[in-house]
């Protein structure tokens, strides 16, 4: 036989013997000995070269590399075709069990509120401000306008450290601090756990949390604190959510406003927040020049705005630690 | 506070229906929701008790005949107070009452009954049940019950914000619809009577900052008796009870001018005499309410120059008070003081419709109009008559504040121009005096609203009147950027990030708790003055106890692996002045329970210290590149634990929660793991820059060391060895294998460390590793007694 005939035969024998790749793995490293080991078929051919005239061995080499390339390639694929599916292979191989599953943890949903509430407004240039939750009172109620002997002061149920030491009833304590210490203007928005001196129920709770916004430059208006608080509120409630602002009163703000969103479950208005035009008498306790300065601010409860955005009925549940309530939040 | 519909229309024309006018009131910054609206209802008419008879077979009950206008029908009554020639409600036959009431015909112990005679309750107008509602006799039979009385009961109840002492009357309540709605406001004819009487009384005030102002009037010959229907019906729509004609006349000018006055009982005055002054030393009172007041010192009382008789604003005594019997009165009509009020009413934890007025302010140029209005009442309804003079001690005449409103300052606050001719009439109708003059107007506030004393009162007024809804929005960003991370607390997310995907739930728990669980810590905790109950009366001072308490919640409630974190404030007291009072953030967690749970994949593995120890590692380690050393300690809340140094700062603590704390604590938790760190010493690292380490591309090489030593060894020890002989060109260094054996011998053990080096300049060979790892074993062997098991 030629070499061109022994390359012929070697390849259509090792085609027939790879049609069927065998499983077993001694098996599989049989059939590459016969054909690509040292002492395989190819090499054997290789060997044969000797018997050849210069003339032809360049030729020969050529076809013998090809045939090695060709032979080395096609084992590699059906190996490689053997591998990915040598699970599937095995007959009791059962895919039904279930995976092998890591712990999943989840963020409690006032954090997750919260981090929207601050998104929003970080979106359209609030920076954030933290402070003490032990205040005197001073920075919770006087600086903020609450005159000593005032019914204002009827407004907020409040727990004393001391006679003259609270836990803050609101974030705004915070405000008094930043103004204290920075010039204006200022675009602020101040989260944190308040507390308030009420009975425990379905809907309220000794502490919750808030997130109050002040925002302090020469000329600003009512219209613009509409115009800032339409835009969280259909950033958190939806573009279409139908809300009004309602006259109210805050001693640190004048005028002062409810914002109501409608709500078509319950047919009903339903308060979501408090604002209004910051008082100058704020200003004046914290030295800014009320003749100059003009400014809005806002507060939020935590608490308010998750329970209606994802239909909690209970406060309680918030402070309660139950998996079973935490694990619906992702 | 109540205000009826059906009384406003006295003073305003309303056209709205209940809900509608609660809408505008709302929208006028007086939260308003609709207290009684009555819904239509068919077969419900006025009827007339034609007889009232014993029920035949039952004493309790009567047999009526009740006319509806057309016909007679046999009712069965059970309600004590039906008598025959009343004005009733009748539910005929067919009839169908709130909460789905059906009326059919019933026969009741034998006897037919066609149809109810109603209670309020059972028409949903209030819970009274006791008898059946009685009507005005003018009633006509036959005519719809809520087409009649409806309009007469609709009724709002109103949240009214401490600015607003005008809207605590029904007059306040009208003259804001009529300004809005741009209607007149028709106050109540009132007359002044010279009286030809010469009676008079001593009036003195000790102090006229106390007292501004105070009238008396004394009328004889009146007859107390029921009130009248309407007096009675304007009454129960704000949702009081008419007493007797007396003293529903003092209610009834309360409710309507928002101006309280007190009746005295003329001749029940041992000392006809009026001072008015502070208490002394051990005073004290029996008031309306029959309870004996103990007086602090420095309470207003008035006093009939020796006792007192009646707390000053809060509430009347009973001995001077006025009765069925009472023939002759002393009528007061002041203005105190709203400061002395509202600590005199604080002082004595009472709160009466008189001091809520009083403290918030009235109006002290009212208080003579409020005068004659009760002299009015009572000469028309009692047959009474005034036999003083007005009495009216007024020393310093309190006026209206002048204020000066610029027109741009109100542009700049509104957002908008707001047209001049609105500004004028909605404050003239407010009961402003205005001049207008090109850039401002001049404006002097009304006295009945002490609450305006400045320029960004009048625009809040404006602005109110004007709506909110019809102020423009605008869409606009102003204002100038600021340099900077936008939060501080940034750096805090990561900490959230990476326990939650270790697989931590976040829980947020109560701040407050006893005082036991808060000073379980160690550390003192602070204490509220004012606790809402000894369960909640300090602040925590660490998380923990919370969380055990949540770990056990949930175990108690089916779950069993637990992972909990909480990220929050806790507080301690070191001194008494504020800034000793420390407040720091901290991160806690807690597990217990399976690390991996048993399934057809893998065994079981519980949480442990190493499940923690592992956390705290790839945080502070692997994620933030820093050194975190633990150092055995004794902290009180575990039984095993160590000390958390991250870059040499002690930060917390860690290990095995006591189980001391959870029997304490009083939960079913067999063991349970805890960390605990504070951000305080450490969180300026955390805001630190992170740069760019290139990527080492040269070949690593391994090692496999097995030495054997003595159990009591610590191999982190031996590990801490290793690392520091091994060098610069060292990567990883860990015990992968401990193996015990008897071959090896009693309280021996067999450890395999795998030890990796890696150049970042050059392939390294045998001849570069082997001299480092001959240096390792050397001190190995040397230092631990330890033999290389080859």
């Amino acid at each position: 036989m030629s070499l061109k005939e022994n390359i012929d035969s070697v390849r259509s024998d090792f085609l027939a013997d790879i049609e069927s790749f065998p499983n077993d793995a001694q098996d599989i490293e049989n059939l590459r000995v016969k054909y690509l080991g040292r002492k395989g078929l190819v090499a054997g051919l290789f060997s044969s070269m000797g018997n050849l005239s210069a003339e032809e061995r360049p030729q020969a080499g050529q076809l013998l590399n090809a045939l090695k390339n060709d032979l080395s390639e096609q084992f590699q694929k059906k190996m490689d075709e053997n591998n990915s599916g040598a699970q599937t292979q095995d007959p009791y191989f059962d895919a039904t069990l279930p995976g092998i599953a890591p712990a999943l943890g989840s963020m409690h949903p006032l954090e997750r509120t919260l981090q929207e509430i601050k998104d929003i407004f970080i979106s359209i240039g609030f920076h954030v401000e933290y402070g003490p939750e032990i205040d005197d009172d001073y920075h919770n109620f006087s600086a903020l306008n609450f005159p000593e002997h005032h019914p204002a002061r009827d407004m907020q149920d409040t727990f004393f450290v001391a006679p003259d030491t609270v836990l803050r009833t609101h974030t705004s304590n915070v405000q008094i601090h930043l103004m204290e210490n920075e010039d204006p203007p200022i675009r602020h928005i101040v989260p944190g756990r308040v507390y308030r001196n009420e009975a425990i129920s379905f809907k309220s709770y000794c502490l919750f949390h808030q997130v109050e916004g002040i925002y302090v430059d020469k000329n600003v208006s009512f219209g613009e604190l509409k115009g800032v608080l339409e835009y969280f509120v259909r950033q958190m409630f939806g573009p279409k959510v139908k809300m009004r602002f309602r006259p109210s009163f805050f001693p640190f703000t004048e005028p002062s406003a409810e914002v109501d969103i409608w709500s078509t479950e319950r047919n009903q208005w339903l308060e979501i927040l408090g604002c209004g035009m910051v008082d100058p008498a704020v200003f004046d306790n914290v030295g800014y020049d009320s003749s100059i300065w003009h400014g809005y601010a806002f507060g939020m409860g935590v608490e308010r705005i998750a329970m209606l955005k994802y239909k909690i009925d209970d406060i309680r549940h918030f402070y309660q630690g139950d998996v079973r309530f935490l694990r619906q939040f992702k | 506070m109540i205000v009826s519909q059906h009384w406003l229309k006295d003073y305003v024309d309303i056209d709205a229906t209940v809900s509608d006018l609660a809408d505008m009131l709302s929208l006028l910054g007086l939260e308003a929701e609709v207290h009684t609206e009555i819904q239509p209802m068919s077969h419900v008419v006025i009827g007339k008790v034609k007889s009232a008879e014993k029920h035949p077979n039952a004493d309790k009950l009567k047999l009526c005949q009740v006319f509806d206008g057309k016909k007679t029908h046999q009712v069965v009554c059970g309600a004590p107070n039906i008598d025959a020639g009343q004005t009733i409600v009748f539910a005929k036959e067919g009839a169908v009452l709130p909460g789905n009431f059906k009326l059919k015909k019933v026969t009741i112990r034998g006897v037919e009954s066609n149809g109810m005679i109603c209670s309020e309750r059972e028409l949903n107008l209030s819970d009274e049940h006791e008898g059946i509602l009685v009507l005005d006799d003018t009633f006509q039979a036959g005519d719809s019950f809520s087409d009649v009385i409806g309009p007469i009961r609709a009724s709002i109840e109103l949240d009214i914000t401490p600015n607003r002492p005008d809207a605590f009357s029904h007059i306040g309540v009208a003259r804001d619809i009529a300004v809005k709605t741009n209607k007149v406001l028709a106050l109540p004819k009132v007359l002044s009577i010279e009286s030809d009487g010469e009676k008079t009384i001593p009036i003195t005030m000790e102090s006229n900052d106390d007292c501004p102002r105070y009238i008396g009037g004394i009328m004889e010959g009146i007859t107390v008796s029921p009130s009248p229907q309407w007096l009675v019906d304007r009454l129960h729509a704000a949702g009081q009870r008419s007493i007797n004609n007396l003293v529903d006349i003092s209610n009834f000018v309360l409710l309507e001018l928002g101006h309280p006055t007190h009746i005295f009982d003329y001749d029940k005055l041992k000392n006809k005499e009026i001072l008015i002054r502070r208490s002394k030393k051990n005073e004290s009172i029996v008031t309306l309410d029959e309870e004996k007041r103990e007086l602090s010192e420095g309470q207003l009382l008035i006093t009939d120059g020796k006792i007192p008789i009646a707390i000053a604003g809060i509430m009347g005594g009973l001995e001077s008070a006025v009765s069925e019997k009472t023939t002759s009165v002393l009528i007061e009509s002041a203005y105190f003081n709203a400061v002395v009020i509202r600590k005199g009413a604080k002082s004595l934890s009472m709160q009466t419709e008189s001091s809520k007025r009083f403290e918030r302010g009235v109006d002290p140029n009212g208080a003579d109009f409020t005068f004659w209005r009760v002299v009015n009442l009572i000469q028309d309804l009692t047959g009474g008559k005034l036999v003083s003079p007005i009495m009216d001690i007024y020393p310093k005449v309190i006026k209206g504040k002048k204020i000066t409103l610029r027109k741009s300052e109100l542009s700049l606050i509104a957002g908008c121009k707001i047209d001049n001719k609105f500004v004028e009439n909605t404050l003239s109708n407010l009961g402003f005096k205005v001049q207008s003059s090109e850039n401002e107007w001049n404006c002097t506030a009304p006295t009945f609203r002490p609450d305006i004393e400045r320029e960004i009162d009048i625009i809040e007024e404006i602005i109110r009147v004007y709506g909110y809804d019809n102020i423009p929005s605008d869409n606009n960003i102003y204002g100038s950027y600021r340099i900077g991370n936008p939060d501080p607390e940034t750096y805090l997310k990561q900490f959230r990030k990476l326990m939650i995907g270790f697989g931590y739930r976040q829980v947020y728990n109560n701040s407050l708790q006893n005082e036991t669980i808060s000073q379980m810590s160690g550390k003192t905790s602070i204490p509220m003055m004012n606790p809402l109950s000894t369960e909640m009366a300090f602040l925590r001072t660490s998380l923990l106890p919370g969380l055990i308490q949540n770990a056990d919640f949930n175990q108690k409630n089916g779950t069993t692996d637990i992972r909990l974190f909480e990220l929050g404030n806790v507080h301690a007291k070191h001194g008494d002045s504020l800034g000793e009072l420390e407040e720091s953030l901290i991160l806690s967690c807690i597990t217990t329970g399976n690390y991996i749970s048993d399934s057809v994949h893998e065994k079981a593995l519980n949480q442990s210290v190493f499940t923690l120890k592992g956390i705290l590692s790839q945080i502070i380690e692997s994620h933030l590149g820093f050194r975190l050393v633990l150092k055995k300690s004794q902290t009180p809340g575990f039984d095993v634990s160590w000390e958390i140094n991250i870059n040499g700062k002690l930060v917390g603590y860690m290990g095995q929660i006591s189980s001391s704390w959870l029997k304490n604590l009083d939960t079913d938790i067999e063991s349970a793991f805890a960390f605990e760190f504070s951000f305080e010493a450490w969180k300026n690292m955390l805001k630190g820059k992170q740069t760019f380490k290139p990527i080492q591309t040269f070949p690593k090489v391994s090692r496999h060391l097995n030495f054997v030593m003595e159990e009591s060894i610590r191999v982190g020890n031996v590990l801490d060895g290793i690392k520091k002989k091994a060098g610069k060109l060292l990567t990883n260094a860990e015990p992968v294998d401990i193996f015990r054996d008897s071959e090896l011998g009693k309280d021996m053990k067999s450890v395999t460390f795998f030890i990796e080096f890696q150049s970042p300049s050059k392939t390294l060979e045998d001849k570069d590793v082997n001299p480092i790892i001959d240096e390792i074993i050397g001190f190995v062997s040397q230092q631990y007694d330890a033999k290389l098991r080859v």
